[in-house]
């Protein structure tokens, strides 16, 4: 835990599809952050009180860098800042989570902003990272130029055959049984780790329920829980995400997550909700 | 001499006038990086119940002008891990520390107050009488005057250290409710509790919180309870703490002018953890501005009341 409070300079604002990745003068928070921590983001203008939980993309130095899509009114004021501008930040948030070597990573859409930084350090220490990234159309799949500038091992599927193979991420998983295209499963084989013993995701709800149905019990999954949240600290537990034990509790994903051992959560309360 | 901020509250002697509201405060400990707890008079921790709670189903957070609705449904360890884990983290805390008390039944405050006046680290005890009574039809507590007086002299019965008691914004009428609770024993009332509200997700026709009904807080909701603070200081003279959009030292002041002793700050944490510290620099600078000799003089003192 160090949590502080930074003014970030913006220090560039740069279009990634529908989304924006501002990159931001942060030395404090950049060098406190970890992969899948985030960091609350107040909206300029002072409408809002609740600050922006958003995934640490990317921190390098005294940089630190977020993807943002512009879902609502205080996303789409966060995505107007140009450079000189600042931003209110607190964090880092979250706990630490170190990548087994054998992870398969899987995103959807912009939930590549969470897996990211985690992909980078992996590819940057001369790992090798492979990533399963689906989303509805091409414009939806964010930071290629900068996965292939990693030399991530990157499978890009979008629901509308518009970039990469056509459909879902979670049909393309290797080595699953129930996957339904076996044959461009073999093939992919080749490309991924061949039966991933560690899948980390991050997207969209149904994406998690469909990976928790079609994953091996030897397999562990983690997901990436993003909920409504204020206070970021595990005070207020407003983020709560259905935990199996004790039954009818909850896990606080802002203090106990980001990231979420999937075997950890009850996924019939949790399906409930998608 | 005391410092100009310092103030008594309720019978609990107060650093500063400003105390971190139960809910948004957690146990304590949490937010000690981010805020700074010398600032504080107090923090007031997530409510207690006998057993653990485990609150709503999710989401259990709306966004609302100038507000948020929460509905976390009193999420909490129980009585057990709270003394046993909670309360022995807060031994370096600055501060004073104020345990507020949550039930579904008189005789569940009451187990809940007699274990924890036995608490070194409790300086003080609010009930929060707003949960709904198992015992009538899930009505609130405070929602007779009668049932509510009860409450108090049972908890009163069972400990020595000062007894705020938090009423609920959403009264007919809240004089014979705040004097209730006065007659049952309490050394101060904490007014007031969030203001039962909902929102609806117009796109997908459903409404925002599992719990479809919360609490509105923040400053949507201050000129509601800054009214009630006036009635009930005007009424009784009570000790008051109140709570509801405090967010800067403006609000602060407005509220000790209509009557309250201290403030809690809440929802202001999510938007800006310095706020507490801002608000007693404000403050200070406020009272050697207008050449007050303290905070104290100032309680109750508005002027044109014609009320």
């Amino acid at each position: 835990m160090a949590h502080t409070r930074e003014i970030a300079a913006v220090v560039a604002n740069e279009a990634d599809g529908d989304a924006r990745l501002l990159r931001l003068s942060a030395p404090r928070i950049a060098a406190a952050a970890r992969p899948f921590q985030f960091v609350l983001v107040k909206v300029p203008g002072g409408d809002f009180i609740l600050r922006r939980p958003l995934s640490v993309f990317d921190a390098r130095g005294d940089e630190l860098a977020l993807l943002v899509r512009p879902v609502g009114d205080g996303t789409a004021r966060i995505c107007c800042l140009v450079p000189g501008e600042n931003l209110d930040l607190t964090g880092p948030f979250g706990q630490r989570f170190d990548v087994p070597a054998d992870a398969l990573f899987v995103a959807g859409g912009i939930g590549v902003a969470g897996v990211f930084f985690a992909l980078a350090e992996g590819a940057r220490s001369g790992r090798k990272v492979a990533l399963l990234y689906g989303a509805r159309v091409a414009a939806q799949l964010y930071a290629r130029a900068r996965l292939a500038e990693l030399g991530v091992e990157a499978i890009f599927v979008t629901e509308d055959g518009s970039s990469g193979h056509k459909g879902l991420a979670t049909e393309y998983l290797p080595g699953v049984p129930s996957v339904k295209d076996k044959l461009i499963s073999a093939v992919l084989e080749e490309e991924l780790p061949a039966y991933p013993k560690t899948v980390i995701a991050c997207g969209p709800r149904p994406m998690y329920v469909v990976l928790h149905k079609i994953l091996s019990e030897d397999a562990r999954l983690y997901v990436l829980m993003e909920e409504r949240m204020a206070c970021g600290v595990g005070a207020c537990r407003s983020c709560a995400v259905a935990a199996r034990e004790p039954e009818g509790s909850y896990i606080a994903a802002c203090e106990e997550g980001p990231l979420v051992d999937a075997s950890l959560v009850d996924w019939n309360r949790l399906e409930g909700k998608v | 001499m005391s410092a100009p901020t310092s103030v008594t509250a309720g019978r609990l002697e107060l650093a500063t006038p400003v105390v971190l509201a139960s809910g948004c405060a957690g146990y304590g400990d949490e937010w000690l990086e981010l805020v700074d707890l010398d600032a504080l008079g107090a923090v007031v921790l997530k409510g207690v119940s006998r057993e653990p709670w485990p609150g709503n189903a999710p989401p259990r957070l709306a966004e609302a002008p100038a507000g948020v609705i929460n509905a976390v449904g009193l999420e909490n360890v129980g009585l057990d891990v709270y003394v046993r884990e909670k309360l022995p983290a807060l031994d370096d805390l600055p501060c004073k520390v104020v345990a507020n008390v949550v039930g579904k039944a008189a005789g569940e405050y009451r187990d809940v107050v007699a274990a924890l006046d036995g608490e070194g680290r409790v300086d003080a005890l609010e009930l929060n009488v707003s949960c709904p009574n198992v015992k009538a039809r899930g009505a609130a507590f405070c929602a007779r005057a009668k049932g509510l007086r009860a409450l108090v002299e049972d908890c009163r019965d069972e400990t020595t250290k000062p007894l705020w008691v938090k009423l609920a914004p959403m009264v007919t009428d809240i004089i014979p409710v705040a004097k209730a609770a006065l007659d049952g024993g309490a050394d101060a009332l904490t007014i007031a509790n969030t203001v039962p509200a909902m929102a609806i997700d117009a796109s997908a026709r459903r409404p925002v919180l599992g719990n479809v009904y919360g609490g509105l807080s923040g400053p949507a909701i201050r000129p509601i309870n800054l009214r009630l603070v006036h009635l009930v200081y005007k009424a009784t003279g009570a000790d008051i703490i109140a709570s509801g959009g405090v967010d800067g030292w403006e609000a602060a002041v407005a509220y000790v002018l209509a009557g309250a002793r201290a403030v809690q700050v809440g929802t202001a944490l999510f938007d800006n953890p310095a706020a507490p510290a801002e608000i007693v620099a404000g403050l200070d600078e406020y009272i050697r501005r207008e050449m007050f000799d303290g905070l104290s003089f100032l309680v109750g003192k508005l002027r044109g009341d014609r009320a």
